[in-house]
């Protein structure tokens, strides 16, 4: 069928049509160069051909296409480049925010090229005042006992307690803005799910009338690669059936499977489902009291599904090992309600939460608001101290819920399933989780025959050629022979050779009445079972009945639909790679002062890299670590008991015979008598320390009955030695100052301990405990704070109750030797459930300027990874680009290439417009 | 297939360098400007932590070298004071002005008319050698050992050792036997006078030299512990650089100085000696007796002594006031002369110790130098090379500038014509 006369102006008209298109997309693509994101457009044509063929179609004739068609604008975009660049983009957010924070912590700590500029070097601020209060302590070992020498001492000390304390509020500060600005990232994480939600629903609304919806595209490809950064993300393009045959797109987005742990699987929950988005929660403090269960990694639940199993005990034994009638049996409750001693054997209960108050529960009062009150709101809670994330349930824009469809594999069944379900599916509603499973049935029918392994191969006939056979009717028949014969005469009347077919047979001498029966085979044996080459169907009984050994195999098959109402995710600590993470890693890593329980054990704040993460915390906890122990020495040092040279103690005591005290002999009790104990040297640790195990029973009470104990109850003779001990005349007068020496009392002695701590948790007070001094607490204690008070020498003369009043003993080796000494920094000592052993050893400039390498190694580290994954994100954006991008080459090309079409399509209707001119009013005409 | 080069990918891929050209400038800039080779931890931490190592260092051998100083000036002052009390008791028998001068005039003058004179100058010359060694450095008296804030030597009054603040002369212990005058005196009064009589007045009570409140003459066994202690192993320590160091929760004593100067070291010693010698005793066949004699060993004291035993001589003879005291007087010359020559010793020593801060004073300098230098080679950079790379940079970037300026100059749109 050729074309009709005028159909090549449809022709000419579709081709200016297509290169008029074809412009149009052209000037599309120029004009969106700049805007971000644009992915470059391409007209998609097709020739027009109208096929099929019809019955009187002339084979002379020919066929032609009828033009062009516009089918269509596409995108040009290569997913797995958009995969490979997300994917960086999620390392290089985790890096730039890490990076950022980093920064801002060297903002504060990092004292390369600062400080004062004493003979043209900066020599740092902390570091150069730790040098001050040495060089303090230089001058007091020389001008020992001059107060203006303590004062210096006290000044370089109050300056480096200050910077430090401005240290502590700089991090806090640092933290505090952190925080804001996670919140502030969760929000802006939740605004872009929300609007990948919203685009979503605009495409498939597109796609169902039949648009692409390429610009509403490249904006939901910008929203996902601004997400990307904050988070690894897969990004799936599935499709979507909508009835009658039509399918549209559907993208899933879900978490990019990153936890290192290949057994949680919340790394890869779903945050959008097409048309229904899901929201991020930072996870707030529960309320201990509104729970009822404890789960497995020891947090709080209300899910019984979620519960801890543990072994019910027995109500009625006792539980505590001390208790004197503890016999260690029938400890437990079994299934049945009976008491036993295995407790394999034990009925598994839930955990219940020893806390739980069901009035709480019942006010829904679930979380707790920064200042410890219970509230029921979820927005008033304060945010839990890891800062976790729940990734809440998918919902559509107008809040309906997202039900995920999984169809598992089909598994076998028994018999009794599928007598039970009837063959009918099996609905089961989960009444907790909403979850509906159907379990569906099916059955499978085989054939099959008992075969005897064993049988010997002998048929139980013989055919006409000989053969075996166990088929009667294919084996050679036989006359029954009349057993009354003569065989040695022959057959007639008389004596008749067969028997006949009748009922009941008889005698006949001719062949062909002959009863005819099979030959039997002489080798088979019917009482053999090896002769039988089959089993009956009761798979017992042998025979050679082929029929009789058929059976039916039947398999049975059960296979499982869930459909369950999305539910909200609590993530694990590690399932997010990106700028979240690494906001949230600031927040709550602290490296060496990370919880034992956190790097060894299992739950949603496991990380086993836990102790090599560092994030603000551990730059606090490191300083409040090298504050406390820079307290925490000089206090132990600026304290203790006076001894004379050779180390006894130097203890004032009177002496009747001479009237006046002398260095003596201290009992406890003082008036001794059993179990009395005398203070000696050899007992003595140190100037601070007693062998406790040294004191006998006695005397170790009556320290604890005169209050003379520590925080434990224990005797304490340093408390002793510390206590302000009272002189008493022989009336029980106190007497002090001159009268001593005048009135003899029957108990004088005068302690020998002297000084005090130097450094307080607060500046009113002189205790370094509860709560410990901190970087942020450091002061001078009040004491101090009054006047000199440090000890220059814990060594007297003989005969002398007062060190010589220039002796700098104490200051040399118990203080200046503090800048020398390689002091053990331990985790613990601040942070309970931190690692004991020491984290770094070393004197303080050296713990401070380790803090400044730790930091500086750490950004070099980040800063190097940011710089490579920046380049490879940049890199992977330009291959983006050379598919995506617009080129002034390429779009000049179409220019030209459509403007010339244009103009040839046109030239073509000319050029049919003149021939048809030419047919129609000259053709046949005469002039 | 070569790949596809847009015109976006080309701008991105410019910005992104133009950005790391900017950076490299604003760096190499910052190195000029600075005059560092690194300005945070994160630049080189390797490199920032030697550098704060060095700085503690540096800190540290200047301290160490203001420590000295002060040493030193306090030993010049103790030398001086040694140079003063060496010529006071020079027994070179020309050192015209020398206690020992006196001594020797007392001993052979032929005419023995001016002996209380020469008492008199004995007494002066102790009294100077007292106040020559409680001189001070700053607020410090120098000679006092680890007791500096106190003046090391005294003369306080000479105690009576019978007398009983618990006497009661109207109720005596032995009602029986009541008490002479005599005792009474003795027990009721504190002081003894200066030729061993009693009174209950300070100002008449003769006087004893005490070093740190403690007798220098004394033979009390606890009195002389103390001063044993005093004079070999109080120490007072301080940190010169000499390689500080621990041992057993004490410092290592070869790693710091002891700068505990002890005045009755410096002035011959403490305690006494016994001394036998013979005097003229008619009663004895041959004319004398044997007789011991307990003597100081303190050369002040042993000064003192002989005034005042010059001083008890006959003012119109000069003779000696008994043989005694002419015996006494030549052992006290010997006791003198055997104090004056561990006086030279310590003097020497003292010599020693200063010419020894001296040197480590000057090693303390140049050590400090050394880490200066130190400081200089990691922590500042070479002016020219960084010069150098700053230029270089600022030419990668203005070259990108540049490159920039046509990046989008010639595409096939700047040819089309229609």
């Amino acid at each position: 069928m050729g074309i009709g006369t005028f159909g090549s102006f449809t022709q000419a008209r579709l081709a200016i049509y297509a290169s008029q298109t074809g412009l149009t997309v052209t000037g599309n693509n120029i004009s969106n160069v700049n805007t971000k994101g644009y992915t470059r457009q391409r007209l998609d044509l097709r020739s027009l051909h109208s096929s099929g063929a019809d019955r009187y179609y002339s084979s002379t004739d020919v066929r032609v296409g009828q033009g062009v068609l516009c089918t269509g604008v596409s995108q040009l975009r290569d997913p797995y480049l958009d995969i490979r660049y997300r994917s960086k983009m999620a390392e290089v957010g985790a890096m730039d925010v890490k990076l950022g924070g980093l920064e801002g912590i060297a903002q504060v700590l990092d004292e390369v090229g600062k400080g004062e500029i004493p003979q043209g070097k900066d020599f740092g601020i902390v570091a150069a005042q730790f040098e001050k209060v040495y060089e303090a302590l230089k001058g007091i070992t020389d001008q020992t006992g001059h107060s203006e020498y303590d004062v210096q001492i006290r000044s370089a000390c109050e300056a480096l307690a200050k910077q430090l304390n401005a240290y502590a509020a700089g991090l806090q500060e640092l933290y505090d803005n952190t925080v804001s600005s996670y919140e502030k990232d969760v929000t802006e994480v939740n605004t872009i799910l929300k609007n990948i939600r919203s685009l979503n629903e605009s495409i498939r609304e597109a796609n169902i009338y039949g648009d692409n919806a390429l610009e509403l595209r490249d904006e939901r490809n910008n929203l996902i690669d601004q997400l990307s950064e904050y988070m690894k993300i897969n990004v799936d393009y599935t499709t979507e059936e909508i009835g009658l045959g039509v399918t549209v797109e559907k993208l899933i987005i879900s978490l990019g499977n990153a936890n290192p742990d290949a057994s949680i699987h919340t790394d890869t929950s779903v945050l959008i489902d097409g048309i229904y988005g899901a929201q991020f929660s930072i996870n707030p403090v529960l309320n201990p009291a509104a729970y009822q269960y404890v789960d497995e990694f020891g947090g709080l639940t209300n899910d019984p599904h979620k519960a801890a199993k543990v072994p019910e005990r027995n109500p009625d034994s006792l539980l505590d090992p001390a208790d004197p009638d503890y016999d260690g049996t029938n400890l437990w409750m079994d299934k049945d309600g009976n008491p036993t001693d295995v407790e394999a054997d034990a009925n598994l209960v839930l955990k219940q939460n020893d806390d739980f108050v069901e009035a709480d529960f019942k006010d829904g009062l679930l979380y707790l608001k920064a200042n410890g009150a219970k509230t029921a709101s979820f927005d008033e809670a304060a945010h839990d101290s890891n800062f976790g994330l729940t990734i809440s349930e998918l919902r559509d824009a107008r809040g309906r819920l997202d039900n995920i469809i999984q169809k598992f594999q089909e598994q076998l069944a028994t018999e009794a399933e599928y007598q039970a379900s009837g063959g009918k599916a099996v609905t089961v509603t989960d009444p907790v989780t909403g979850m509906i499973s159907v379990t569906t049935f099916r059955k499978e029918v085989q054939p099959a025959v008992r075969r005897n392994s064993d049988w010997n191969g002998e048929y139980q006939y013989v055919t006409p050629g000989g053969r075996g056979t166990n088929d009667p009717a294919k084996a050679a028949q036989i006359p029954v022979m009349n057993p009354a014969r003569d065989p040695d005469a022959e057959n007639s009347e008389d004596n008749p050779w067969y028997m006949d077919a009748g009922t009941p047979p008889a005698p006949t001498s001719v062949l062909a009445d002959a009863q005819k029966v099979p030959q039997e085979n002489e080798n088979w044996d019917p009482d053999d079972p090896n002769c039988y080459r089959y089993f009956e169907a009761d798979g017992t009984t042998p025979t050679n009945d082929i029929d009789a050994a058929r059976y039916s195999k039947v398999t049975y098959y059960k296979q499982l639909y869930t459909k369950s109402p999305s539910h909200p995710v609590t993530l694990d600590d590690n399932d997010l790679l990106g700028a979240l993470q690494s906001e949230r890693e600031l927040l709550t890593e602290c490296g060496e002062f990370s919880q034992k329980d956190t790097i060894t054990g299992r739950g949603p704040t496991s990380d086993e890299n836990a102790a090599s993460k560092r994030g603000i915390q551990y730059y606090q906890k490191t300083l409040d670590l090298l504050a406390n122990q820079f307290a925490t020495q000089f206090n132990m040092a600026n304290q203790g008991v006076l001894t004379d040279p050779d180390g006894n103690l130097v203890t004032q005591v009177w002496d009747a015979g001479k009237k006046k005290m002398v260095s003596g002999l201290v009992t406890i009790p003082p008036e001794g008598g059993a179990g009395s104990y005398q203070l000696s040297k050899k007992d003595m640790l140190s100037n601070r320390e007693w062998d406790m195990s040294k004191v006998p029973a006695g005397a170790k009470q009556w320290l604890v009955d005169n209050g003379y104990k520590t925080d434990d109850g224990d005797a304490d003779m340093m408390a002793y030695l510390k206590a302000d001990h009272k002189l008493l005349d022989t009336d029980g007068n106190v007497v002090d100052g001159a009268d001593i020496g005048e009135k003899a009392g029957d108990v004088m002695v005068r302690n020998a301990f002297i000084g005090g701590n130097l450094f307080s948790n607060n500046g009113d007070s002189d205790s370094d405990k509860d709560p410990p001094v901190t970087a942020s607490n450091i002061s001078i204690s009040y004491e101090w704070s009054k006047g000199p008070m440090i000890v220059n020498s814990f060594t007297c003369p003989p005969g002398e109750f007062i060190p010589a009043s220039t002796d700098s003993e104490n200051i040399l080796e118990n203080m200046t030797s503090l800048f020398y000494k390689k002091l053990e920094y331990r985790p613990d000592t601040l942070t309970d459930g931190a690692r004991s052993d020491s984290m770094f050893s070393g004197t303080f400039e050296e713990m401070w300027i380790n803090i400044g390498t730790t930091l500086g190694d750490d950004m070099k580290t980040t800063t190097t990874l940011l710089d490579n994954y920046y380049e490879e994100s940049i890199s992977l954006d330009t291959s983006r680009d050379a598919v995506s991008g617009v080129d002034f080459n390429d779009e000049a090309m179409n220019l030209m290439m459509y403007a010339k079409s244009y103009n040839a399509a046109c030239r073509l209707m000319t050029t049919i417009d003149s021939v048809l001119e030419k047919l129609i009013n000259n053709t046949g005409v005469i002039t | 297939m070569i790949p596809r080069t847009t015109t976006v990918g080309s701008l991105k891929t410019y910005r992104y360098n133009l950005q790391r050209s900017a950076h490299t400038m604003e760096k190499s800039q910052t190195t000029v400007t600075t005059g560092r080779t690194f300005n945070s931890f994160a630049d080189d931490p390797t490199t920032a932590a030697r550098s704060f190592q060095l700085r503690r260092a540096y800190l540290r051998t200047s301290s160490q070298y203001d420590l000295n100083e002060s040493v030193v000036r306090k030993y010049e002052v103790a030398y001086g004071a040694m140079e003063s009390v060496s010529k006071t008791v020079d027994t070179d028998e020309e050192s015209v002005g020398s206690a020992y001068y006196a001594i020797l005039r007392a001993q052979n003058a032929a005419t023995a008319s001016g002996r209380n004179a020469l008492g008199q100058e004995l007494t002066a010359h102790a009294n100077d050698l007292v106040q020559t060694i409680n001189g001070r450095y700053g607020d410090n008296f120098v000679f006092a050992g680890a007791d500096g804030l106190n003046v090391p030597f005294t003369w306080e009054a000479k105690q009576n050792p019978a007398y009983d603040p618990d006497f009661d002369p109207d109720n005596p212990p032995d009602p029986t036997n009541p008490p002479s005058k005599a005792e009474i005196a003795q027990k009721t009064s504190r002081y003894l006078k200066q030729d061993g009589t009693v009174t209950n007045y300070a100002s008449e009570a003769g006087r004893v030299l005490c070093y740190r409140g403690i007798p220098v003459d004394t033979s009390d066994p606890d009195e002389l512990k103390k001063l044993d202690y005093y004079s070999n192993s109080e120490k007072k320590y301080v940190d010169i650089g000499l390689g500080y160091d621990m041992n057993g929760g004490k410092v290592e004593s070869s790693s710091v100085y002891d700068i505990a100067m002890q005045g009755v070291n410096f002035l011959g010693g403490y305690g006494t000696e016994t001394k036998t010698t013979t005097i003229p005793d008619p009663n004895n066949p041959d004319g004398t007796i044997e007789v011991s004699f307990t003597l100081p060993r303190n050369i002040v004291t042993i000064t003192e002594r002989m005034g005042a035993i010059l001083q008890n001589c006959s003012s119109n003879s000069g003779t000696f006031a008994s043989d005694m005291e002419e015996a006494e007087f030549d052992l006290l010359a010997e006791q003198f002369e055997e104090a004056s020559a561990r006086i030279k010793d310590k003097h020497i020593n003292l010599t020693t110790q200063a010419q020894f801060l001296k040197t480590n004073q000057q090693q303390l300098k140049t050590n400090a130098d050394s880490i200066n230098e130190q400081i200089e080679a990691i922590d500042y950079v070479d002016p020219a090379a960084a010069i150098s790379d700053f230029i270089f940079a600022k030419y990668s970037y203005d070259t990108a500038l540049k490159v920039g300026n046509s990046i989008l100059a010639q595409s096939l749109m700047d040819y089309l014509s229609f």
